[in-house]
């Protein structure tokens, strides 16, 4: 399968402290791929490398066949961040033009298309007019995700999509992220959730800005005998602290 | 490079502050109510209460010093010497009494800027201590007597000096006034005629060009910082860096959009200098809005590279004595540069301020052309290039 998104011994340093360390994965196009792993894993980080905002201190990346933050791939793109990411002080209709004009999407009647589509989708027609500020923080990340969906991207970058949102409208982003795929379009989402890491098709499990794991749910339950993602990732994670004691001694 | 872009980027500032009516009735009214303020209270006339304690007494100069007198009398500085007499050689003159001071006090009186207040010399501290007056001035006992014969009899003046210009202003107001009574009696007189300006142009004529500049600047550096530390907090910066807009179209774009909003500042600011309060200007319109444009560029650039180093609005405040406060002080609006010391004046020539205000002026007052402000114009292109390099270079400050 031809790979959308590929990282080699990626190292990212903060002053001092290393948020990925060496990392290396392997995304294949037509996909939802779960980062996964506990906050300050790198799974933040890693994604915006591979988008293109955040150069690594070493290694390379390759996104879409360029590097990362190429002209090329912005069209391409599409980036949900952790906060909102909204303009508070203008409308959702506003928001959403803007973001579509800004990634390409020049002719009027596409935009507003398209415009109308993600609306119905993150289940907000109706709420165009409303002020970003007036709504509530699940709605906000609605228009966040549509904002990220507006010029159709071929590859998406979810960081942490669903905190806020409640049950059904998570499944209903679920349903659509898995429609998405069935277009072509890979999704490559960052989550703590372990419910929601067992519907992507593959998972690569972080901590501490290395990869632990990588394989699709069935493969790491058996490569780790437990029988919940949950418990694999804390049987993976007790592992690591012994190899870490023993390396040590 | 995508036109689309930079005008989506444009758009969307616009339309956010046009959510925002509060921030645009700050930008386009808050100068005319300052303007409106400091207008009279630059060319409202100072007045002054001036005590006067009078003890001199009438003189009657002896008759050959009348007719000839040893030394002429200079008497306070600008007074011309009292007439002696007129009377035809041989004809034995009967000099009349003198009292000097009375002349000196009807020019005291004809002067509409000074109250004089007749007093005695016991009631000067009781007067100078209420605030009643400012000065008092006096003229001793022998004051006709010691002139008229050839002496130099001083008149004192007692000041209230807690308020050092005031103080000063008194005394200057005094002097002037002895001094043009002095003038009247001369034959001297002067044509006085005006390279620039004029004898119907006041501080206020002087200041409102560097007042455009200022609050053109000062607005459009502070929205630019909040609005781009809104960018970097709320996350949005991050999707526009994701995006295919290029640094250089983030910054045009922000441009763009303050442009529109500077643009109409400056022009509620000249109509309402020109039409309310009746500014004299005389240069080309176009010339000041290719300055404003170059100083809006300034403050944009200036904005967004300052606001990488704010980590909230509060901090974005703390710029104000930083950049704002010293541009509005060296720059020309409270002092004439030339007229500050030579480390202040190094200071003032790297200001972008100091150079719109020059600009300004040299067009709104002396009706340059662009041709003879090109030394002004070039210093804001190159400080705006320079501004767009660190702006550029910055914006990632924070998010990679």
């Amino acid at each position: 399968m031809e790979s959308v998104a590929m990282a080699k011994e990626l190292v990212k340093e903060f002053k001092g402290v290393r948020a990925l360390d060496g990392l290396s994965l392997e995304v294949p196009s037509g996909i939802t791929y779960g980062l996964l792993g506990p906050n300050g894993a790198g799974k933040t980080t890693l994604i915006r490398i591979l988008v293109g905002i955040a150069s690594p201190t070493a290694g390379e990346a390759i996104v879409l066949g360029r590097r990362p933050g190429s002209s090329g791939n912005a069209r391409e793109i599409g980036y949900m961040t952790q906060l909102p990411a909204l303009y508070q002080d203008l409308s959702v209709a506003e928001n959403l033009e803007f973001f579509a004009k800004v990634f390409g999407l020049e002719k009027k009647g596409e935009r507003k298309q398209r415009i109308d589509e993600v609306l119905e989708l993150v289940e907000m027609t109706g709420k165009q007019d409303s002020l970003v500020s007036s709504l509530s923080g699940g709605m906000k990340q609605r228009v966040s995700l549509a904002c990220s969906l507006v010029h159709a991207p071929k590859l998406i970058f979810l960081d942490e999509p669903t905190v806020g949102v409640d049950p059904s409208l998570r499944r209903a982003f679920w349903d659509h992220f898995k429609r998405l795929n069935s277009e072509g379009v890979t999704i490559i989402v960052s989550s703590h959730v372990m419910d929601e890491a067992e519907r992507c098709d593959r998972l690569g499990l972080l901590r501490r800005g290395r990869l632990l794991i990588e394989g699709s749910l069935s493969e790491i339950l058996s490569a780790t005998s437990e029988t919940k993602l949950e418990e694999a990732f804390l049987a993976l994670e007790r592992d690591g602290l012994d190899n870490e004691k023993a390396g040590l001694a | 490079m995508s036109g689309t872009r930079i005008l989506a980027i444009a758009q969307r500032i616009i339309r956010q502050f046009g959510h925002d009516k509060r921030t645009l009735t700050l930008l386009f009214f808050v100068p005319i109510v300052v303007i409106s303020l400091l207008g009279p209270l630059l060319t409202t006339k100072t007045t002054f209460k001036i005590g006067l304690v009078d003890e001199d007494k009438p003189f009657a100069p002896p008759a050959s010093a009348a007719a000839k007198p040893a030394v002429p009398p200079p008497v306070i500085p600008g007074m011309s010497p009292p007439a002696l007499g007129n009377k035809a050689p041989g004809e034995r003159p009967k000099p009349k009494p003198v009292k000097v001071s009375d002349r000196a006090i009807d020019a005291l009186k004809a002067d509409g800027d000074l109250t004089v207040t007749v007093v005695r010399e016991k009631e000067i501290p009781s007067l100078l201590r209420d605030g009643q007056s400012v000065a008092v001035l006096k003229f001793p006992a022998n004051f006709s007597k010691e002139l008229l014969s050839g002496g130099s009899p001083k008149a004192t003046i007692v000041v209230d000096g807690s308020n050092p210009s005031r103080a000063q202003g008194a005394i200057a107001k005094v002097q002037k006034a002895l001094a043009s009574q002095g003038k009247s009696d001369s034959k001297l007189s002067i044509d006085v005629g005006y390279r620039y300006g004029g004898d119907n142009f006041d501080a206020l004529d002087y200041f409102a060009p560097a007042f455009i500049a200022f609050f053109a600047f000062f607005f459009v550096f502070l929205l630019t910082s909040v609005s781009f530390l809104r960018e970097r907090g709320q996350g949005t910066i991050e999707r526009l860096m994701s995006s295919p807009a290029s640094r250089l179209e983030i910054i045009l774009g922000y441009q763009l959009g303050f442009i529109v909003f500077a643009t109409i500042q400056v022009a509620i600011i000249m109509l309402y200098t020109v039409y309310a309060l009746k500014v004299h200007y005389i240069g080309n319109i176009g010339a000041v809005f290719l300055v404003e444009f170059l100083l809006t560029l300034v403050g944009v650039n200036m904005g967004i590279f300052f606001s990488s180093f704010a980590a909230n609005e509060l901090q974005v405040i703390q710029f104000i004595p930083i950049v704002i406060i010293p541009q509005a002080l060296l720059s020309g609006i409270v002092m004439s540069v030339e007229e500050m010391p030579k480390y202040f004046r190094w200071l003032a020539e790297v200001m972008p301020l100091t150079h719109a205000n020059n600009a300004l002026k040299g067009i709104m007052i002396k009706g340059y052309s662009l041709g003879e402000v090109s030394f002004e114009i070039a210093f804001l292109i190159g400080f705006a290039l320079l501004m767009v390099v660190l702006s550029a270079a910055t914006i990632r400050r924070r998010i990679a």
